[in-house]
């Protein structure tokens, strides 16, 4: 395993996408710790009785900048991963290194979750000084000694590992380069405007089920999971988050590993 | 009998030149005798949904021998390939190389090499690279990649990214990574498709050096003229189906002969030969003469005290004999 785990991460960083990847996920932070930024300051403006969010919230977002477009490029990663595969027709040469594709797709699994670590870890190299240093000039202290933000730090790093499998199980599904990293990025943005519409119906009609409805989708689920407060009473808690979005991955991996093992390679 | 073992004759092949031994005896055939590097392909058979791309083929390949698979276009030379390296699942059937299914060798690239396709590789990624990842998924060296890429002529192409390759230069790359093991068998699909003249020349010659080493090697290819020169043995198929096997020398010796002489006394010669000699007159001053060898049509001339300017021996086209075995309708289904 060993040598299969190195032979999928030449893959990645024989080739440029990686870089391209990190390049996007840097301008990502520098333009999330700039609105979340300006978040910590409209909040602490107002009155403290009517904050929209408590501070343990306001760290919490600055420390996770960069997720919303990071966790997409971490399942970019993965959707290369393994529709290179299919659109080089390289299939063919790693499946005759590999016989047993299960285990190349396994490789494949802890290899791009491996790059979604890294692509976390630098994230919050980033974000946790620049946010500290948002916070101190606002004379708030750091709150890196509060339990709730230190899981969301910890938890950032999980968000990153599973949309990477997400981004595998996608590629598993949809050989199609092109056609995986569009549906990704379609599915992405597109559950979360459906989420939002159905969810402010629900609102509207006062439809508890339907207005949780966006929490409950991936992009959702993941907010739900990295945030200190309840967003909103319809959401539910993280760790339900947590197990949703786990839940996702897991179908995606599964079936995808399954469809890879009985494919034909020509 | 088993079912799916070619028998002989009374399939539909044309009928064996003297001297053909027959097919191999059954037990020969027995897929899971454990000889090493012996490829066995029994009753094999692959439905794709609407196609019968492999339609119960058997043949085998002896270990330290060179085996042509010949066929056109579409006859299923790269389904069986693949079905042989696990990478397409049998309908029915066996396919096997030393007695255990592609997927059962404990390490592949040691026991098997292939090049498939001039095209498998990522555009981006240098050839170096390229072996790289494959020495680190199968457990060689990776410093092996250097000497395969040596052996085949492209170090100094290394470090170059593959887009930049021609196709020749591509092949050589699929072959090097094909040896990557130093695999005793080796699967060669089209070798020297879209290579130049000179490409041809060299990938003979290195296919000629591997055989001397003693590999067990099955290359396919739609020309018969392309591996004549380079095979023990031939495997023909169209339509998925076996259509001749045997030594390629009793299929060379089908091919006809004829005799060419260059004379300004045509006439005189044709009495000479008589009217029983099967002669075509292709010019004034020129004669073919099938069947007879030029010793033959020398001794004649003299005889008849003709002068004759010029007499050689000519190799029918050895594409004829391929085609008499394949030529049953179209390859593209």
């Amino acid at each position: 395993m060993t040598g299969l785990l190195r032979s999928e991460s030449l893959k990645v960083v024989t080739t440029k996408v990686w870089w391209v990847m990190l390049l996007g996920l840097l301008g990502a932070v520098a333009v999330a710790l700039l609105i979340n930024g300006a978040g910590v300051t409209h909040a602490l403006d107002s009155d403290s009785a009517h904050r929209s969010a408590s501070l343990n919230e306001l760290a919490g977002r600055l420390y996770t900048s960069g997720q919303y477009f990071g966790v997409l490029f971490a399942a970019i990663i993965g959707t290369l991963l393994i529709t290179n595969e299919f659109r080089h027709q390289t299939a063919t040469a790693t499946f005759l290194a590999t016989p047993r594709r299960v285990n190349v797709i396994v490789a494949k699994f802890i290899v791009s979750v491996g790059w979604g670590l890294l692509y976390a870890l630098i994230c919050m190299v980033i974000a946790i000084p620049v946010g500290a240093a948002i916070l101190s000039g606002h004379d708030v202290s750091s709150q890196l000694g509060e339990a709730g933000v230190v899981k969301v730090i910890l938890l950032n790093l999980v968000v990153f590992g599973v949309w990477a499998v997400l981004g595998i199980g996608l590629g598993t599904l949809i050989q199609n380069q092109v056609g995986a990293v569009v549906t990704l990025i379609v599915a992405y943005f597109g559950t979360q405007g459906i989420g939002a519409l159905l969810s402010g119906l629900g609102q509207a009609w006062n439809i508890d089920w339907l207005a949780g409805t966006y929490f409950y989708l991936p992009y959702g689920a993941t907010l739900v999971m990295t945030s200190t407060d309840k967003i909103t009473t319809h959401a539910p808690a993280w760790w339900g988050g947590m197990l949703l979005v786990l839940a996702y991955g897991a179908i995606a991996a599964a079936f995808g590993s399954w469809l890879t093992t009985k494919r034909d390679i020509s | 009998m088993q079912p799916g073992i070619p028998q002989g004759p009374q399939w539909g092949q044309p009928a064996p030149p003297p001297g053909y031994a027959g097919p191999a005896p059954i037990d020969q055939l027995n897929p899971y005798a454990p000889i090493p590097g012996r490829i066995v392909v029994a009753g094999l058979t692959k439905q794709f949904k609407r196609i019968r791309a492999v339609d119960n083929l058997s043949f085998t390949v002896e270990p330290g021998s060179v085996t042509g698979f010949l066929g056109p276009n579409g006859a299923g030379k790269t389904t069986t390939l693949r079905m042989l390296l696990g990478l397409i699942s049998l309908t029915s059937g066996v396919a096997t190389i030393g007695g255990r299914p592609y997927q059962d060798l404990g390490s592949p690239l040691r026991t098997v090499g292939a090049a498939l396709e001039a095209s498998s590789f990522h555009l981006a990624r240098t050839g170096r690279n390229h072996l790289r990842i494959l020495c680190a998924a199968g457990g060689i060296p990776e410093s092996r990649a250097d000497q395969v890429l040596q052996l085949v002529g492209m170090t100094p192409a290394a470090n170059r990214k593959v887009k930049s390759y021609s196709m020749g230069m591509k092949q050589r790359l699929g072959l090097a990574a094909g040896l990557l093991g130093d695999p005793q068998v080796l699967l060669l699909d089209e070798p020297t498709n879209g290579l130049d003249p000179e490409g041809i020349r060299w990938m003979r010659g290195f296919l000629r050096g591997l055989a001397a080493q003693g590999r067990t090697i099955l290359v396919s290819s739609h020309l018969l003229a392309e591996v004549a020169q380079t095979v023990d043995d031939v495997v023909i198929i169209a339509h998925g189906q076996s259509r001749r096997q045997g030594k390629v020398t009793d299929l060379l010796a089908e091919a006809k002969q004829s005799v060419r002489v260059h004379t300004s006394h045509v006439d005189q010669l044709l009495t000479a030969l008589g009217s029983q000699a099967a002669v075509r007159r292709t010019s004034a001053t020129e004669l073919y003469i099938d069947n007879v060898t030029s010793k033959e049509v020398g001794r004649i001339a003299h005889q008849a005290g003709v002068e004759i300017d010029e007499l050689s021996t000519v190799q029918a086209d050895l594409e004829e004999v391929f085609l008499q075995y394949t030529r049953t309708g179209a390859g593209i289904r």
